[in-house]
């Protein structure tokens, strides 16, 4: 017996969301192809949630539609969607058995009994809990009853699965683990699926494609490459891996603009994203840190001086922090060799212009 | 010695509120196997003509049968209006819900004579004096609040999430209530209806108000009974009544720490 489906797309068409005064999701668009894993990623408040609950059919939508399929759901009653969730906190009915739990979506579509218990059965060995079926909720680890919630949410052959930080209760080994059954059942069911989470490395690790959501929008979409290579606003590059920014007047010639960051100019390849201030995003392992004095070397033309404040050996590769003239600072990361910097001492920090990125800055800072 | 002393002295205080406590009810006991017509203790012979005048005695075994009808009917009428209140208040986004609660719970706050004069009033106008529907009104009145509390404090801990999960697996807001909320909120619905039993057999303030010679609950019967002439039947009446709760409580804790065990 093989429960695979087809999923179905998820079309969401300038969707907005408002609770009195505040707007909780600003005029939203969206496409979920069939089968797809897409992440809705971005810090709490961001808007991820509420875009899962209105997928869902939890919260009301305020204006635009959503489509699955061929359907317009925007209006049909969250138990008639049949859409699977499973919830950060499990929500298990706790005076039922694993395998009531799991029967439970059969028993309301009206399945007979003989047919529920074979696709109960099935359902709880994709999760690898078929001997637990006659164990109650409060019985079972927070792992195992994650697992139960994910059987009860799949059962019924949903071509659509919603998953709301569902590892964000557990810890990180187990976290990790569960991440690896979540893909091999998104591989085995075929089903569409829409995972929120704030932890950017677990989308990177689940997902085709991530949506970054920040203040009820969404900033990007795309591969977890295409944010972290190419990110389009500096709040995905901030949110997505580790990064500098280093900020300072600017003006563009030709394809490339300079900045001007504690008296030395920098230059970053385009020009200017629009006619605010520019900040150049440098990733940790773009720069290298050298002796002072060493210049421009293979193509890094980006030389700037500073002074070693922190120094992390990480076994493979050194993490530098480097405090520049003018009072920026960057993380670099490069492989060891050689004798390490120490702490306090004059270094150079360079990079080929072509590994940054050139934003417009949107006011977000690292602290999240 | 030293640390023994207080000790006793504790167990002695213990031992003292004990007695004080449930004397009273133990003394019906004996006094109800009198052997003459005398409410005095300790009582002088033995009989058991009380027992047999309550089940003989239409007086008194038919008052007994108006108090569980009217009790019963109490209950169901009472856990059914006050848990769907409780679920309402529960639900409400606004801050109404607590007022529409302590409105539900007044009956319990407001002294018993004072509800007791107005709902006279309004039966006199409205014929309901002595009458099986006045009985059930009235108390389902006084009996609304305990099941609205009980089933309250149930609800309370209820995760209502649970609901939203059913939703998302096919189960509409009818079938979800009664294969997740209903089932979650038993325990307060069930000690709510009991409360709501044990407070219509117990009235007697209300009650003695709208009684009619015709139609007369078991409290009432007692209290008329005393205050016309000292009939042992009254302590035999007392201790079947002690002996039937002491019964069904010893049941109920049985069953309810089995239940947890299991």
């Amino acid at each position: 017996m093989t429960l695979a489906t087809k999923g179905a797309a998820i079309d969401i068409r300038g969707v907005s969301k408002f609770y009195g005064n505040f707007t909780a999701l600003d005029d939203v668009s969206l496409r979920v192809e069939p089968g797809e894993f897409m992440s809705f990623l971005g810090p709490s408040g961001s808007g991820k949630t509420t875009t899962l609950n209105l997928i869902a059919g939890f919260t009301d939508l305020s204006t635009g539609e959503i489509r699955l399929g061929e359907r317009s759901i925007g209006h049909v009653p969250a138990h008639k969607r049949n859409i699977g969730v499973v919830f950060q906190h499990y929500a298990l009915f706790p005076h039922m058995t694993v395998a009531a739990n799991v029967a439970y979506p059969l028993k309301q579509r009206g399945m007979g009994k003989a047919e529920r218990a074979q696709a109960v059965e099935a359902s709880l060995r994709k999760v690898q809990l078929e001997s637990f079926a006659h164990r109650y909720p409060s019985e079972l680890s927070g792992g195992q009853q994650q697992r139960v919630a994910l059987a009860r949410a799949m059962v019924f052959n949903p071509s659509l699965l919603l998953m709301d930080e569902p590892l964000g209760a557990l810890d990180k080994k187990l976290r990790e683990v569960l991440q690896l059954e979540i893909k091999r059942i998104h591989r085995e069911l075929g089903s569409t699926f829409v995972y929120v989470t704030h932890d950017q490395e677990e989308a990177l690790v689940l997902s085709d494609r991530i949506a970054v959501f920040n203040k009820g929008r969404i900033e990007q979409v795309g591969t977890g490459h295409e944010l972290y290579t190419r990110p389009q606003t500096l709040f995905v590059g901030q949110f997505i891996g580790e990064s500098s920014v280093l900020r300072g007047a600017h003006r563009s010639a030709g394809d490339e603009t300079a900045l001007t960051v504690g008296g030395v100019t920098l230059t970053a390849p385009g020009t200017a994203k629009g006619d605010g201030p520019q900040v150049i995003l440098l990733r940790p392992e773009a720069a290298v840190v050298q002796a002072p004095g060493t210049g421009p070397r293979d193509g890094r033309t980006n030389v700037v001086a500073g002074t070693v404040r922190e120094m992390l050996y990480l076994g493979s590769a050194m993490k530098y922090e480097v405090a520049l003239q003018g009072g920026a600072h960057v993380t670099a990361r490069t492989a060891t060799q050689g004798s390490p910097f120490g702490i306090g001492s004059p270094v150079e920090v360079a990079w080929n212009p072509k590994d940054s990125t050139l934003l417009a800055d949107d006011g977000s800072t690292a602290a999240l | 010695m030293k640390l023994h002393l207080p000790r006793l002295l504790l167990g002695l205080t213990c031992l003292l509120i004990a007695i004080w406590l449930v004397a009273p009810t133990l003394v019906v006991v004996p006094m109800s196997f009198a052997g003459k017509k005398s409410l005095a203790f300790p009582p002088s012979g033995f009989s058991l003509q009380w027992y047999e005048n309550f089940f003989t005695n239409p007086q008194w075994f038919g008052s007994l049968v108006v108090s569980a009808k009217v009790a019963l009917m109490v209950a169901v009428a009472a856990t059914v209006i006050g848990t769907m209140a409780a679920i309402g208040i529960e639900r409400m986004q606004s801050r109404a819900g607590g007022l529409i609660r302590a409105v539900l719970i007044t009956p319990m706050i407001v002294p018993g004579v004072v509800l007791a004069v107005g709902i006279y009033a309004v039966y006199l106008d409205t014929q309901l004096v002595g009458t099986w529907t006045g009985y059930v009104l009235a108390h389902t009145l006084l009996a609304i609040p305990f099941v609205v509390i009980a089933v309250g404090a149930n609800l309370a801990v209820f995760d209502a999430r649970l609901e939203v999960a059913a939703a998302s697996l096919g189960a509409s807001r009818l079938a979800t209530f009664f294969t997740i909320t209903l089932p979650l909120i038993l325990p307060g619905i069930l000690s709510g209806a009991l409360f709501a039993f044990v407070t219509s057999f117990d009235e007697v303030i209300v009650s003695l108000f709208i009684t009619s010679p015709q139609l007369k609950t078991l409290p009432v019967q007692i209290f008329s009974s005393m205050t016309r002439d000292a009939d042992p039947t009254v302590a035999a009446v007392g201790s079947l009544i002690f002996m039937a709760t002491s019964l069904i409580i010893g049941l109920g804790l049985i069953f309810g720490t089995r239940r947890r065990g299991a």
